[in-house]
């Protein structure tokens, strides 16, 4: 490894996992894997590289393939070696690691995957004891497996994206498309996703079984996650859309230096609300039990109330009796925020191209096994480091790259 | 009977078989994880109770009526009620945390404590039990305490001002956030079930749903600390990609997700609708034109696509190499041909209701399945299964402290 890991042991310390994919979703279930000490080595183009190395957000917005935000902050505590699959030589080496690895993480679609061997017949040809994990917009069987498909197209056809933005559809927007949630959303979904059944089975190895391949479907991973609508279809017949779906009380109300969130769900917190607005007929508790009737008076209300007021005090002082506000943070908030910030959530990460900022950290702690968040790789900084333990000599190495191999 | 298991069977198929949860979870997040680590082969006994009855179990204001639509979120557990007002109650709670192997919660920081069922107990217990709490904001810092649902997490974290219209107010992110939450809480449960089968470790867990709302703007937060510049929500569109964006198409409310991230794919799209004569220039002769012409653009996508159902754009666009897909609404989802052909939808016998679709694990693992076989469990379904059956309890003995409102 690159950086020296803590002396605490990690959860999955041992775990050898190589990670043959780019962008969001993969990449981010191999973040998690290598925060809990796993050794994940990132497989990139020649030359290229992960996509998100192209993305940014760079320092001081002078595009460098070592210094975009997207690239460092997904590809945490990785080590990176650079890899033609497409050349032969690439593919032997490409098998010789699989060989010694636990688990084989990809991206690639069926049709392709195949043509690069990396279908599980193969592998599992290769090792009985490996674990590969495709992570693909549609998974890896269906009359769509090769359809191509960006954050945007996968968020769309796995429903969430046609239910928002929500009953603001219906106030603000009737005529507009529904939209995409922000920042990959759905991608982070369906790493988290496939992060959970790599790790089971990794656990099932542990307990004596054979590897085995993990089909992770994002589209399936957002689906499950947003069971909801499907299941009142199923069980109410009730057709959700996003003209339907909204809270008649609460929800997005202004506030005088930009949002807040107002979920008011049990009756005690109405009694609250009612009186941290003062107790005024409008808000009487009883208006509360029949929604359908007086959300409207009463949210149209509250806005008029709230819009006046800075959002961290509707935070706090609501909060504080009984009242569920929360603000909506902008990226300075949050990166600011003495909450997080005392929980220690924000990392120092110090790297040699791109400097030292404070990193997202892991929304997860464990107490005796404490995740860690190490700086990403430069690409292919782990090529000799690599190629040396498998066998090639410092001549290899150079001939391998002046033919284009690594 | 709605479902549950009979006896002390555990569940065979997935990787996670012979594992026993003890999930004290309410509402969403904290039974969604449980529901992952049951779907992945757990014994997972929902510990409940009639003095305090789960949010999905009763007339709701907000939600309905007990709404048969939550009969996924617990599916595949056992259900066993206790009163822990009641000490016996907390007794027979450790009893059972003794011959379990994880404990999931998800109340407010300090509730456990006050329970008698905090971390330090159940360490005393069962020395290497896994304790996974879900919260709002964390087991820490001065909020900790704060009440906090699906969209609050994403507001807090920073997702929420990051999702809605450039023009408008940030997007509510719903249920999703709280499941989300439950898929990572489910992670990190797998994880320290790992370290306990590698090392005999025990520990306590804490996920923070909040934090996970920030870990998915990472790069915008970077975006922060490296040139102190806000990002904003801009509808459907990315920087990476132009045009992208979703486009009106013919049929009522009809509509299709189309991205656009290189010239290859450029190329594409335009001979997917017919080499257009607007295209013939360079006003749109690459992805930086392209981006910054974004509206009117849009606008020329749309004439197009609304000569086209939804699938008819998607299918002529991908026939092409472009990502498109349609905007699936959820009567599409139940009869798309790709999701029935991989088995997405799976069929349950619902004792009152027959057979009933339930949404199919996210995963397909080859030698330990991963399944939904069984409703949600009736409240207390599973009282003689676990007290008599897994506690050693004699039959009159649970019958006994039914009546005493314990096991209740």
């Amino acid at each position: 490894m690159v950086n020296p890991r803590p002396a605490t042991p990690a959860a999955l310390d041992g775990l050898r996992v190589l990670e043959l994919a780019g962008m969001v979703a993969a990449p981010f279930c191999g973040k998690l894997l290598a925060a809990l000490g796993a050794d994940v080595l990132k497989i990139e183009t020649p030359m290229t590289g992960d996509p998100s190395r192209r993305r940014g957000p760079f320092p001081g917005d002078v595009p460098h393939h070592e210094r975009s935000g997207t690239f460092l902050y997904l590809n945490t505590g990785k080590r990176s070696l650079t890899l033609n699959v497409d050349d032969p030589q690439g593919r032997i080496i490409l098998g010789q690691l699989a060989s010694q690895s636990d688990v084989l993480i990809h991206d690639i679609q069926p049709g392709r995957a195949a043509a690069l061997g990396l279908d599980q017949e193969i592998l599992s040809q290769i090792d009985q004891d490996l674990i590969v994990a495709a992570i693909t917009p549609y998974g890896s069987s269906g009359p769509n497996a090769n359809h191509i498909a960006y954050d945007i197209n996968v968020f769309h056809a796995a429903g969430e994206g046609n239910l928002l933005p929500n009953g603001l559809a219906l106030d603000r927007f009737p005529d507009r498309a529904p939209i995409t949630a922000g920042s990959f959303m759905g991608s982070y979904q369906g790493g988290i996703a496939a992060a959970v059944g790599i790790a089971g089975a990794v656990f099932a190895k542990m307990g004596g079984l054979h590897g085995q391949s993990v089909d992770c479907s994002i589209q399936e991973a957002q689906l499950a996650i947003g069971y909801l609508p499907i299941q009142r279809l199923e069980a109410e017949g009730f057709v959700e859309t996003r003209f339907s779906r909204f809270f008649r009380v609460g929800g997005v109300m202004p506030a005088e230096d930009g949002y807040v969130e107002l979920l008011t769900l049990e009756p005690r917190q109405w009694e609250s609300l009612g009186e941290f607005l003062g107790s005024p007929e409008w808000a009487a508790a009883e208006r509360f039990e029949d929604p359908a009737a007086h959300g409207a008076e009463i949210n149209r209300n509250v806005r008029d109330w709230t819009g006046g007021r800075p959002k961290d005090w509707l935070y706090h002082q609501g909060q504080a009796q009984g009242v569920p506000f929360a603000p909506y943070y902008t990226p300075k908030e949050v990166f600011e925020n003495p909450h997080q910030r005392d929980r220690g959530y924000f990392v120092n990460v110090d790297h040699p191209e791109a400097g030292s900022y404070d990193y997202a950290g892991l929304p997860f702690r464990m107490s005796e096994t404490p995740p860690s968040l190490e700086r990403a790789p430069l690409m292919g900084e782990h090529n000799d480091q690599v190629l040396h333990s498998m066998g090639y000599t410092p001549e290899d190495v150079v001939m391998l790259a002046r033919a284009g191999v690594i | 009977m709605a479902g549950g298991m009979a006896g002390e069977a555990r569940r065979t198929t997935g990787p996670l078989s012979g594992v026993r949860v003890a999930d004290f979870s309410v509402h969403a997040a904290g039974p969604f994880a449980g529901l992952m680590l049951a779907e992945l082969g757990a014994q997972v006994i929902k510990i409940e109770s009639s003095a305090r009855l789960d949010i999905t179990r009763r007339t709701h204001t907000m939600y309905g009526k007990p709404p048969s639509s939550f009969e996924q979120i617990n599916a595949n557990k056992m259900s066993a009620c206790l009163n822990l007002k009641e000490p016996r109650a907390v007794e027979l709670a450790l009893e059972l945390v003794q011959v379990s192997d994880l404990v999931l919660e998800n109340f407010r920081p300090g509730v456990m404590d006050r329970l008698g069922l905090g971390y330090g107990t159940l360490r005393e217990v069962k020395p290497d039990i896994i304790l996974v709490s879900l919260s709002s904001n964390g087991q820490t810092g001065p909020d900790r305490n704060y009440a906090g649902y699906a969209p609050m997490f994403a507001a807090l974290g920073g997702l929420g001002h990051l999702t809605g219209y450039s023009d408008g107010p940030p997007v509510e992110l719903r249920h999703g956030m709280d499941h989300t939450g439950g898929m990572l809480g489910a992670f990190a449960a797998v994880a320290a079930l790992c370290a306990k089968r590698g090392n005999n470790l025990g520990q306590h867990v804490d996920v923070s749903l909040r934090d996970m709302g920030s870990s998915f703007i990472g790069p915008a937060l970077l975006d922060y600390a490296m040139n102190g510049r806000e990002a904003i929500r801009q509808g459907n569109r990315d920087e990476s990609a132009a045009p992208q964006g979703v486009y009106r198409c013919r049929g009522q409310d009809a509509w299709v997700s189309i991205s656009v991230a290189s010239e290859v794919e450029w190329q594409g799209m335009l001979r997917a609708m017919g080499n257009p004569v607007w295209a013939q220039g360079d006003e749109f002769g690459d992805a930086f034109r392209r981006w910054k012409a974004h509206d009117r653009l849009d606008g020329l996508i749309d004439v197009w696509t609304a000569k086209h159902t939804p699938s008819e754009a998607a299918d002529l666009l991908q026939n092409h190499g472009v990502a498109a897909a349609p905007s699936l609404t959820p009567d599409q989802l139940l009869s798309n041909d790709h999701l029935l052909e991989r088995g997405a939808f799976p069929k349950i016998l619902h004792s009152e209701k027959g057979e009933q679709k339930a949404v199919a694990p996210p995963w397909r693992l080859s030698r330990t399945p991963a399944v939904i076989d069984q409703w949600t469990p009736d409240l207390g379904e599973n009282n003689l299964d676990v007290f008599h059956g897994i506690l050693g309890l004699s039959a009159s003995e649970v019958k006994r402290l039914q009546e005493a409102k314990v096991i209740w």
